[in-house]
């Protein structure tokens, strides 16, 4: 019987022993992992979301601001009866049924999730909903994002969407949760990490049912700053207004065949050319930032994104990519300077047609207009934009390909042309400058749509006129022009001026960047200038200019006429490029509308607005120039 | 008078032969408990309105109640009990009848309490002790060597009160009693073979009963959360999930008294009874936890002490059969609440909060003790 006994003390040793063991684990080896559990358990850390900064324009007056609105979600989980509910809710919030249901249904939210079905409502309202307690309904406040200018420079500023995982998965997004919101096009977007706060958190002590116990610590939200932007809201105003009179009056012009125009897009940009700042940029067709505050439903985002609507989102200014035409003429004429195939002070004939020598194939090359011109300088075949003069460098430079190669490209490309300008805007387009490795490329890669894997002399003309494949962005241009302007400096456009704290110190100057010296002097500028000078006020562009106070702001400018196809129908992008004054240039304009006609119809009556505005006078109303080039 | 005063005075005086180490641990556990159940229960009574020391106090009449029981227990011969042991066990089984009569209270979907006299009785304890008597009465009567016969009978008489406890249904304390039995049963001399019979006879009845269904789903849960916890944090492993938590973060220090943070905001469910020991592990840490396990050794020792001491075998068998109880009670029990056993209803003995085990627990300090003092022939 002891033994037995014996036999039992023994198993009941080894159960304690057993018991021993798994509490030195639990305990002393294990003991950390269980307290960061048991923290885990108790502490809930909510966060503090934090003002995102404002958005300015160069006088300070506010384009974009976080407000706090009141709003009211319904959280269908915990609605007992939803027909009943939103017929109550629909007399208090005063909208209508189906319009509530329609929210609640609204497929973005999770089933879940409190689906806001209201915002922006009066104390009042709040107030009774709080005290009437409606299961499911919850008050709260949100920030929301605000622009007092409504769709004003809505490409500028961008506007605000969900980050998207692949954003979660960058590091230099670590600092976000799911379901943030990030700046989605424009600066919202390129000064995100300066915009937005650091949110605060809240650290709570929750007992097992959850229910807040104790405030364990607080770290306050920091609110991002605030950017300031070149942009002048003035002239934005202007820039927008001008360029839908633009289209309005366009759509009224009558072209050779008998069609009206369709202009269905366009856009303008101004630059300080001493800084590549810019102070005005619009894109038309534009959009409401406001649309994507409260959820994008699937119709508007189809609209947003269509061709039909002639893609609203897309900021033309940047993204759109089109034959510069004769607005090229002033940086073939520098690089023909710079070739030695044209000098100051010499004269070169201005024919109607131009034929390649000896090609026996027929093909002409036409002037835009049907006369002979006879010889004229540099700056007259600027002035009256003279196709055969520029067609004669353009072969000059297709001759000389074997000795100097794509002397041609490189000099246009010294402009900033085929590069992107590195402004601080997302999905900047780099535009084209063509050349023979590029045409055979093409050509290996889609022989059917391009059948020619060479480099022929008419690629080398239609290039000197802007035409041809070369593909320019209207603010490449207006950097190029900008380096005219300023005697070839080529600055990175910014519509960045500085990053300021709320209090408004100035966290970084954002300072002109130059990214290239184009290849001009004094002498040749000279000649370019007085072409363009003439272009507007006796050239291509006068009729556009008509009363313009030239002897006070003196304007150099150069019309444009893209001969382009689309949807199988021949037509004109119409184009202009100016700066002004010309002894002390401050604003480069460039403005351009897609299907609009000639240069002088549509885009030039534009740039003389934002010229006007500029310079403080009354902006003539808009007219349609004479068509020219 | 001469006789009787040589009796109670003499070298082998029964007074004289009481076990101090068995009183103090016992009682020294108790307030350890008293402590414990404090810790427990004092934030969620003062967030109920409620006295902080109600169950305190509560715990507290009991611990004197037990005292004096132990007193009445420890003075007549246990060898009374023996006699009376078919007495006490019927009274034990009708008691746990009732409990299955409308005049059983309900809590948590167990039938497990009587109310008598205004008191609130958990038979299932009670019957635990006279399960010890009547099956070390029976076995002790036996002088031929217990053969399979035997063994069957005391397996039968086992099977009626625990039968009734897995009625209510009550798994944990139903085990405790085949525990008992078989430890009497080892003790008693049953042969090898036989106990393996048994162990065989309950294995197949163990199967039949989850074929007919009398195991409930969330006995059946509990057991696979044990399994895998991750599977089921919120329900079934829950608990288990929370006690291990709320233990490995004691430390080897502990957070101090009434200073666990896991205690204090109420993650352990049933704190104050079954998972008593979560407390020890979270405020007094791992420091704590080995004194009172020292504490039980001590008492277990004690008891298995008492057993090789007894002049009779009833003597051996009875002290034996409440050792063998609480070590069980206190190896499920701590094993639950470490998570290396499943989770089951078993109180720990002296700590968990419930008048019943406590009362229990000191009788079969009373009943140790008795079996000591009267060691002597």
């Amino acid at each position: 019987m002891t033994t037995r006994v014996r036999v039992l003390v023994g198993v009941v040793a080894f159960l304690f022993a057993a018991i021993v063991t798994r509490l030195w684990f639990l305990q002393v080896l294990a003991s950390e992992r269980y307290e960061e559990r048991a923290r885990g358990n108790r502490v809930r850390l909510v966060p503090l979301p934090a003002p995102r900064g404002k958005i300015l324009d160069r006088s300070g007056q506010v384009l974009v601001e976080d407000v706090s609105i009141i709003q009211v979600t319904v959280n269908r989980r915990n609605v007992e009866n939803e027909e009943e509910l939103l017929l109550r809710l629909s007399g208090i919030l005063d909208v209508p049924v189906g319009e509530l249901t329609d929210r609640l249904e609204d497929p973005t939210y999770l089933p879940f999730q409190p689906v806001p079905i209201a915002e922006g409502i009066s104390i009042r309202v709040a107030t009774y909903l709080k005290e009437h307690r409606l299961p499911g309904v919850n008050v709260r406040v949100v920030g929301d994002r605000v622009n007092p200018h409504g769709a004003l420079a809505a490409h500028v500023l961008g506007y605000l969407g969900q980050i998207s995982q692949e954003e979660l998965d960058d590091p230099s997004f670590a600092a976000y949760r799911p379901g943030d919101e990030v700046g989605r096009g424009g600066v919202e977007q390129h000064y995100e990490h300066a915009l937005r706060g650091t949110p605060g958190l809240l650290n709570l002590q929750v007992d097992s049912k959850g229910e807040v116990v104790s405030v364990l610590g607080r770290r306050e939200s920091r609110a991002g700053n605030d950017l300031v932007l070149s942009v002048d809201l003035g002239l934005q105003q202007l820039a927008e207004e001008s360029m839908a009179d633009a289209i309005g009056a366009a759509r009224g012009i009558v072209d050779s065949e008998g069609r009206r125009l369709r202009a269905r897009g366009g856009s303008v940009v101004a630059l300080d050319p001493q800084t590549g700042h810019v102070l005005a940029m619009a894109s038309y067709p534009t959009f409401d930032p406001r649309i994507f505050s409260d959820g994008l439903s699937e119709d508007e985002w189809q609209q947003l994104t269509s061709k039909e609507a002639n893609f609203p989102l897309n900021n033309r200014v940047v993204q759109g990519q089109y034959p510069a035409a004769s607005t090229l003429k002033p940086f073939v004429t520098a690089a023909a300077f710079k070739a030695g195939l044209a000098a100051p002070g010499q004269y070169y004939e201005c024919p109607p047609e131009f034929e390649v020598p000896g090609d026996t194939s027929g093909t002409v090359f036409h002037n835009w207009k049907s006369t002979h011109s006879g010889h004229i300088s540099v700056a007259q075949a600027l002035e009256e934009s003279c196709d055969t003069v520029f067609y004669q460098w353009g072969y000059q430079f297709y001759r000389e390909r074997s000795i100097k190669g794509d002397l041609f490209q490189r000099q246009l490309r010294k402009w900033g042309f085929g590069d992107e300008t590195d402004v601080d805007l997302p999905s900047e387009a780099g535009g084209r400058v063509p050349d023979a490795a590029w045409k055979q490329a093409v050509h290996e890669a889609y022989p059917k749509l391009f059948p020619e894997p060479l480099w022929l002399p008419g690629d080398s003309i239609n290039m000197s006129i802007g035409q041809g494949d070369l593909l320019v962005t209207p603010l490449q241009l207006a950097v190029s022009y900008a380096a005219l302007a300023n005697g070839g400096t080529l600055y990175r456009p910014e519509l960045g001026l500085r990053v300021q704290q709320p209090d408004g110190t100035v966290v970084q100057a954002i300072v002109p960047r130059e990214t290239g010296k184009a290849p001009l002097n004094n002498r040749n500028r000279q000649v370019m200038v007085d072409g363009l000078r003439g272009a507007v006020t006796t050239g291509t562009a006068a009729t556009s200019f008509t009363g313009f106070p030239h002897s006070s702001f003196p304007v150099a400018g150069k019309t444009g006429t893209a001969e382009v196809v689309i949807d199988g129908i021949d037509t004109n992008h119409s184009w202009f490029a100016a700066f002004a004054p010309i002894e002390d240039p401050k604003i480069v304009v460039v403005a351009m509308v897609e299907e609009g006609g000639h240069g002088s119809e549509t885009a030039a009556p534009i740039a003389r607005r934002v010229l006007e505005g500029f310079f403080g006078l009354t902006p003539t109303e808009f007219r349609i120039g004479v068509a020219t080039d | 008078m001469e006789l009787s005063a040589r009796r109670w005075l003499g070298d082998v005086a029964p007074i004289r032969h009481l076990d101090p180490v068995l009183i103090l641990t016992s009682v020294g556990l108790t307030i350890y408990g008293l402590l414990m159940v404090y810790s427990a229960t004092h934030q969620s009574l003062a967030s109920l309105g409620e006295p902080r020391g109600f169950f305190l106090n509560k715990q507290l009449a009991f611990m004197m109640l037990g005292l004096i029981v132990l007193v009445i227990v420890a003075i007549f011969d246990y060898r009374l009990v023996k006699v009376y042991a078919p007495f006490i066990f019927a009274a034990a089984v009708l008691l746990l009848f009732l409990v299955l009569t409308p005049l059983g209270s309900e809590a948590a979907g167990a039938q497990r309490w009587i109310t008598l006299v205004g008191f609130q009785l958990q038979p299932s304890e009670i019957a635990k002790l006279a399960v010890i008597a009547m099956i070390a009465a029976y076995l002790s009567e036996i002088r031929t060597g217990i053969r399979l016969e035997h063994v069957w009978r005391a397996a039968g008489l086992t099977l009626i009160p625990m039968g009734l406890v897995i009625l209510q249904p009550d798994i944990g304390t139903s085990m405790v009693f085949a525990v008992i039995l078989l430890a009497l049963l080892v003790v008693g001399g049953a042969k090898g073979k036989h106990i393996g019979v048994l162990a065989l006879a309950a294995l197949f009845a163990v199967v039949i009963a989850f074929r007919l269904g009398i195991v409930q789903d969330y006995q059946i849960a509990r057991l696979t959360g044990f399994l895998d916890p991750a599977n089921d944090p919120l329900r079934a492993g829950y608990n288990k999930e929370q006690a291990e938590i709320a233990i490995g973060a004691g430390g080897v220090t502990g957070s101090g008294y009434l200073s666990g943070t896991q205690t204090n905001l109420d993650f352990v469910p049933e704190q104050h009874t079954d998972f008593i020991f979560t407390v020890v592990g979270e405020e007094f840490g791992f420091i704590g936890a080995i004194l009172l396990l020292s504490l039980y050794g001590l008492m277990v020792w004690r008891g298995f002490r008492v057993a090789m001491l007894s002049r009779d075998t009833f003597g051996t068998l009875l002290a034996l059969g409440i050792t063998a109880m609480w070590s069980f009670q206190i190896f499920i029990n701590i094993g639950m609440t470490v998570g290396i056993m499943p989770i089951t209803g078993i109180p720990l003995p002296f700590l968990s909060y419930g008048g019943s085990a406590l009362l229990t627990n000191f009788i079969a300090v009373g009943l140790l003790l008795n079996v000591h003092m009267r060691r002597f022939k």
